[in-house]
């Protein structure tokens, strides 16, 4: 292959190579120990200062998950805080849990009293497992959306640009990726289990068992997966040397090897990415399928304030984390394409526009959704009646009604607005920190050095909400800081690897041979390449924002459930998906529209 | 053709996941021995401390039949004997209690008077104390073969009612290694032995056929945690599950009654009023919030029948409350002319469903009222001291007065008094104090509950509470299984005769 490759402009001294190449996938563990431990101290600190930002004792929380409703006990609450021996400040906290986490004794849980590590390390691996079947899974999805595509390079005609079939690139897996994973689980659930009795309901034991949990968790993060890779692959297709190769009339299965190859390489990482996502997003279905993982552990101890727990939780999580990313490196090493390839590829691969009759159904399917919500709008949705408790659609109320009586369509079209705007809020801010921080990442360090995002790349966002949760109360507010914690850091990746790329891009060199000054080359140059793609990036994650939001309301952790909030109102229909479905249909509707609406959206080059 | 064959492997690869869950999946009956069945319990309250009696978890080795009391509870909520035969008041603070002969712990070793007395000393000197001894203080000792005595600090007429608390379980005296958290694998004395704990997820019991009260039914039970209601019915409805505990009344319809046990619960589904909130220290406005409420259907819409409107703060298990006089309530508060606030909170908790939809419809009903309401709906451990601190206007509660002693003076001493542990009204009138201290002495159960009748009166007459409906538990049971304990007080659940009569 390498053969046959358009002679490139060299480019880039090794160093800068390898640089953008680290910059890119480097195991932040090895590299830049610093900055991961320093990321790394300040989680620890933020759990072991949960009872101070929270201002209640921990010694009254834990009392309260033991006997419920025991109500003001001040002798009991005394004895307990004698009996867990708790810390007198955060710093001490950490400073003791890490010296003795270093001799291998994780202490006790406050809750049960029972070792921590004989807690955690089952449970770890019960969600490893978990997210390991649905990692497969959604590969194998992913690998059967993007299968049209590799055929597609083979097949397609020499001199046209190559395009994977449209609808496996954009809507389908952006409709997947917007799936609420509870709602997979409970349709698969009273399927495949109550109706057609092959699967159990519940419960955490044998290969059976993981099947609905791995669908529920896997279909999405497939979808999530066939997107990210999507764009690599059309990126790769239009690739000059593969058209050229097209052109040649070669034999072909070199060149989809190629490609194949190609897609694993970059592929490894974005797994990672996923896998990370999967087990952020467990602690719904774990809680569904009463699965005894790690997420299900981290939530109840977080809210008992359990912190031995909560502590050893979240550094395995890291540690995974970690091992997982410099997994994914090697594997990118190892099969690493050039950096011309990678560095062309971005200029080549964007922007191939929008034409024909897709245009037309997403246009009609905005404008519905536009005049739905807008008619809704007019609607009133705060109303309640009693009398039409789960009323099935009618012309009265064209979606039905909700288990209070509230007219469903302008309760969606309420939620619609508050959760989308939030979302858009949120999307906004989230670009805004990771095109300050990313850039100024690849224009300062020679390296590209990853540690801090990366570390923090792999802490699940649902924790992170929990972390929130705890810290100020369970409310909206806390959930959009919760999401917008996790969301910037894909954008300051993405934004670090476009600047580094686009120092190293040969007219950039010759810019800066020509005597070009550090500001007129990041407005001419570095910040137009760079805010582009990234606002497109930006657009692309609107809707798993307000996925993000859902999925902590859906937890308990954002909206009052009486809120009209998509999320809110999932959780509040999912019990009714059997006798009320409309209940569901709608929300998780307006969530999966949402994302086909922004999978489309490619701004011309 | 690269494209049919991925998607072939990848609908090979679907396939065998399949056939491995084919597999894995239908539990056989192993151990069934003489034809007896093992009992699938799907059960929603996860351990929370390894099913220590020091905790909530009490109830759940207490539910299955693997630990038991001196003395229980019969459904109008008088002591029985279980493991006592009998016992009789020395005088003002000395109790003697006779044990019942025969009894062995399921490690074989016999149920003497010192491994009582030992077992209910550990509970005594526990700390933080079980909250069946909150605040009390006494000693027990063996007296001869076949007795204890109990001396309390001060005196303590519900002593008795205290002694069928699960929390104070007779378990043999391996269960103390770690005196702290007491272990009820294999040392309890019940028709069911609980052989292991795993975990959080689930717990094996067989059956213990030495049991005093005659062999036990079924060969075993397979206990099962597992949180989410919806997925208790599922899997009744899968036949995954034999007993489904607590199943949420959306499910109801769908289980279908012929497989639904209810049982009326001493727990009444209330909003409190803060007393000291500034809207609702006024009695008018509290009248106003009633008022709005009146001629809501909750019993019948959002509890889908499995609920009986509230009459008053004690439900139909306490026959003796039920021909209560009528309240008089204030008069309601004219908002032109009142300089009362409109600016309320509401808050309720999310673990029970149905008050996230009570809360709504309040709400709603309380707006179209005058009120100013916003709405807190949080998890219960998260709100608990909020609660208490008088936070919020409002709290729509689900409690039961049943727990601990099953005694109403205790309750309303709790809930209700100045000093009460668990007063969400933040009520405190000097009156009804000394009444409720003086019925407290009462050992005549009469007295007690005509005491607890008229503070009922009282409360519901100032609006302190407005009741809304008394629960029922809701057992999903499979077709044929026979004879669980109906157990009002949601204590006992499986007994020595359940079984399945097909």
């Amino acid at each position: 292959m390498k053969a046959t490759q358009p002679s490139q402009p060299q480019q880039g001294s090794a160093t800068g190579k390898r640089a953008a190449r680290w910059g890119r996938w480097a195991p932040a563990g090895l590299r830049s120990a610093p900055t991961t431990i320093a990321a790394f101290l300040l989680l620890l600190f933020t759990v072991a200062a949960l009872p101070w930002l929270r201002g209640e004792d921990p010694a009254q929380t834990v009392l309260r998950v033991r006997f419920t409703a025991r109500g003001n006990d001040p002798e009991a609450v005394e004895a307990l805080r004698q009996e867990l021996d708790l810390p007198s400040s955060p710093i001490t906290g950490v400073l003791t849990w890490l010296l003795h986490a270093l001799r291998g004794d994780f202490g006790t849980s406050w809750v049960s009293s029972q070792p921590v590590d004989e807690l955690v390390r089952p449970a770890l691996i019960t969600s490893l497992t978990l997210a390991g079947t649905a990692l497969l899974i959604a590969v194998l999805v992913a690998a059967a959306l993007l299968t049209p595509a590799i055929r597609h390079s083979s097949k397609s005609g020499p001199t046209g640009p190559a395009r994977i079939p449209r609808l496996l690139n954009g809507p389908v897996p952006a409709a997947l990726a917007a799936l609420p994973e509870v709602v997979v689980a409970v349709v698969g659930v009273l399927l495949f289990a109550v109706t057609w009795r092959l699967l159990p309901v519940f419960g955490w034991n044998g290969p059976a068992s993981a099947v609905l949990p791995g669908l529920a968790l896997g279909l999405p993060a497939g979808g999530l997966l066939a997107r990210m890779l999507s764009s690599t692959a059309e990126q790769t297709l239009s690739d000059p040397w593969v058209r050229t190769w097209r052109a040649s009339g070669l034999d072909r299965r070199p060149l989809r090897r190629a490609v194949v190859r190609r897609l694993v390489a970059v592929g490894a990482p974005q797994v990672v990415v996923v896998g990370m996502s999967i087990v952020g997003s467990s602690v719904a279905v774990e809680k569904v399928f009463s699965i005894p993982g790690a997420g299900t552990l981290a939530l109840d101890a977080v809210l008992a304030e359990d912190l031995p727990v909560v502590q050893a939780v979240l550094a395995s999580f890291v540690v995974v984390g970690l091992l997982a990313a410099g997994v994914a490196a090697a594997v990118h090493r190892g099969l690493a394409v050039l950096e011309a390839e990678r560095t062309l590829g971005v200029h080549a691969g964007l922007g191939s526009g929008n034409v024909g009759r897709r245009r037309w159904v997403l246009g009609g399917l905005m404008a519905l959704l536009l005049a739905g919500l807008v008619t809704g709008l007019f609607r009133d949705g705060t109303g309640t009646d009693l009398s039409l408790r789960l009323a099935s659609p009618s012309l009265a109320h064209p979606l039905g009604a909700d288990a209070v009586g509230h007219d469903q369509w302008g309760r969606l079209a309420e939620g619609t607005v508050l959760t989308v705007s939030l979302a858009a809020a949120i999307t906004l801010a989230a670009l805004l920190i990771g095109a300050l921080l990313g850039t100024a990442a690849g224009l300062t360090s020679s390296s590209g050095n990853p540690g801090a995002l990366d570390v923090l790349a792999t802490v699940p966002s649902n924790l992170v909400g929990l972390l929130v949760a705890a810290a100020l109360g369970p409310g909206l507010h806390g959930a959009c800081l919760a999401v917008l914690l996790v969301a910037w850091i894909p954008l300051a990746v993405h934004a670090r690897t476009l600047t580094a790329e686009t120092r190293s891009a040969g007219y950039v060199r010759a810019a800066v041979l020509a005597g070009a000054g550090p500001w007129r080359l990041l407005r001419v140059h570095v910040l137009p390449a760079v805010l582009t793609p990234l606002l497109r990036h930006a657009l692309v994650r609107l809707p798993a924002a307000a996925l993000g939001i859902a999925g902590l309301s859906f937890l308990g952790l954002g909206a009052d459930p009486d809120r009209p909030e998509l999320g809110a109102m999932l959780a509040a229909g999912v019990g009714y998906l059997a006798t009320a479905p409309w209940l569901v249909l709608g929300p998780a509707g307006v969530l999966v529209a949402l994302a086909v609406l922004t999978s489309s959206e490619r701004p011309a080059s | 053709m690269g494209h049919a064959r991925v998607l072939k492997t990848t609908a090979l690869a679907a396939a065998f996941a399949l056939s491995l869950a084919a597999c894995g999946g239908g539990s056989d009956e192993a151990g069934a021995a003489e034809g007896k069945k093992t009992l699938r319990y799907a059960y929603a309250f996860t351990p929370v401390a390894g099913l220590s009696p020091y905790s909530d978890d009490a109830v759940t080795s207490y539910g299955v039949g693997a630990t038991e009391t001196l003395v229980k509870l019969d459904p109008s909520g008088t002591p029985e004997p279980s493991l006592a035969t009998g016992w009789e008041q020395l005088d003002l603070t000395t109790w003697q209690i006779t044990l019942r002969e025969g009894v062995k712990f399921q490690d074989g070793t016999p149920m003497t008077a010192e491994a009582v007395a030992a077992s209910l000393t550990h509970a005594a000197e526990a700390k933080p104390a079980p909250r069946a001894l909150s605040g009390t203080a006494l000693t027990v000792s063996a007296e001869g073969e076949n007795a204890i005595k109990v001396v309390t600090k001060t005196p303590d007429p519900v002593l008795i009612q205290r002694l069928t608390s699960p929390e104070l379980a007779i378990l043999a005296q391996k269960a103390y290694a770690d005196p702290a958290l007491p272990s009820v694998v294999g040392t309890g004395t019940g028709p069911y032995t609980i052989t292991k704990l795993n975990g959080t997820s689930s717990a094996d019991l067989s059956a213990n056929t030495g049991y005093w009260g005659g062999e036990p039914a079924l060969a075993g039970i397979e206990l099962s945690f597992v949180a989410d209601g919806d997925q208790r019915a599922s899997a009744l409805r899968a036949g995954q599950s034999d007993l489904a505990q607590a199943l949420p009344a959306d499910q109801l319809e769908q289980v279908g009654a012929d497989n639904v046990v209810a049982v009326p619960l001493p727990r009444t589904v209330s909003i409190h009023l803060t007393q000291d909130s500034p809207v609702m220290a006024n009695p008018a406005a509290r009248e106003v919030a009633r008022e709005a409420l009146e001629g809501l259907d909750l019993a019948g819409t959002i509890y889908a029948g499995a609920a009986d409107p509230a009459q008053g703060l004690f439900s139909s298990v306490s026959t003796w409350a039920q021909d209560r006089p009528a309240a008089t309530y204030p008069a309601p508060l004219d908002w032109d002319t009142s300089e009362t606030p409109r600016q309320i909170t509401l808050a309720t908790f999310s673990d029970r469903p149905e008050l996230t939809e009570i809360a709504t419809v309040v709400a709603d009903r309380w707006r179209k009222a005058g009120f100013d309401v916003k709405t807190v709906i949080q998890e219960y451990n998260q709100m608990e001291s909020d609660y208490l601190e008088g936070t919020y206007d409002a709290v729509i509660m689900s409690r039961s007065y049943g727990q601990d002693t099953a005694d109403p003076i205790s309750y309303l001493q709790a809930d209700f008094g100045c000093q009460g542990g668990y007063n969400i009204s933040r009520y405190c009138d000097e009156d009804l104090d000394t009444a409720l201290a003086q019925a407290a002495e009462e050992s005549d159960v009469d007295a007690r509950n005509q005491a607890a009748v008229t503070a009922e009166h009282e409360l519901l007459s100032q609006v302190a509470v407005i009741p809304l409906i008394h629960d029922r538990t809701q057992f999903g049971i499979a077709d044929g299984l026979t004879d669980l304990a109906g157990d009002p007080w949601e204590r006992a659940v499986v007994t020595a005769q359940t079984t399945f009569s097909n």
